[in-house]
């Protein structure tokens, strides 16, 4: 029995995915790209949201990695954490829209916001390091710079809101922030390098 | 490093007011530094953020 697709937010994951299996090559590719993309697809807006600072201008930065995206997909390594590649997407694709605005408000050359050294083309070696490995960095962390890290990651609570649970100043929570990922960084190279060596 | 590269956390976290945070997207524009120092803060929260929905998915529903 022929089955006839009209949307893939309407069936299961692996109905979609047989489904890709019959088609053609391109068409199945596609899929898994689209499926890839929907799966992370709130991460990046919300993200987009906070580099962009309007709805607007956040969904022009989604559609802009998407496509972006789409293009590099063949170059796409199985194995790789799907949402740092596509993060890594959203940032080159965040970096030229910065530059494109400081080059309009300007009238200056593009060129004279070219970096110096080539971006990074994928995510670091780190970023594919397993949930129990970041639960294993973010326990090894110091009690108060674990308190502050998890408040902001897990609940989202901003930094007046994460000081007055604690009980301290809203400069301490941003100081405190920004050792915990600093440490949380080091922790997860350091493990990515022991599975390189193991 | 100028002043501005100060503004990067605050920038990531949504703490900056809106003119405040206009003024540090034309300062990432020709940042090096901040550009990258961006793409480590995207590359952590995307690596915690999958982690927490994964623990969120894992935790059974109180309500």
């Amino acid at each position: 029995m022929m089955m006839t697709i009209t949307s893939f937010e309407s069936i299961p994951y692996a109905r979609a995915a047989a489904a890709a299996r019959a088609c053609s090559p391109t068409a199945a590719r596609r899929v898994a790209f689209d499926l890839l993309f929907r799966e992370h697809e709130g991460a990046l807006r919300a993200f987009a949201r906070r580099l962009c600072g309007s709805q607007t201008d956040a969904n022009d930065l989604v559609q802009d990695a998407l496509e972006r995206a789409l293009r590099a997909f063949e170059t796409f390594a199985p194995g790789t954490n799907e949402r740092a590649w596509l993060f890594t997407i959203l940032h080159h694709a965040f970096i030229d829209r910065c530059r494109r605005a400081a080059t309009e408000r300007r009238g200056a050359s593009i060129d004279d916001f070219e970096l110096a050294a080539p971006e990074p083309t994928a995510p670091p070696a780190w970023a594919g390091i397993s949930p129990e490995q970041l639960d294993e960095a973010v326990a090894a962390l110091q009690d108060e710079f674990r308190a502050v890290y998890q408040l902001h990651a897990a609940e989202s609570l901003s930094y007046q809101e994460i000081a007055e649970r604690l009980g301290i100043p809203a400069s301490t929570v941003g100081t405190r922030l920004n050792r915990a990922r600093r440490k949380l960084r080091s922790l997860l190279q350091q493990a990515a390098m022991a599975d390189d060596d193991a | 490093m100028s002043p501005r590269c100060d503004d990067l956390q605050p920038f990531v976290d949504g703490e900056l007011r809106a003119e405040e945070a206009e003024t540090f997207r034309d300062h990432l524009a020709s940042c090096e530094a901040c550009a990258r120092a961006l793409f480590d803060e995207m590359m952590l929260a995307a690596c915690a953020g999958s982690d927490a929905e994964r623990a969120r998915a894992r935790a059974p529903d109180r309500e």
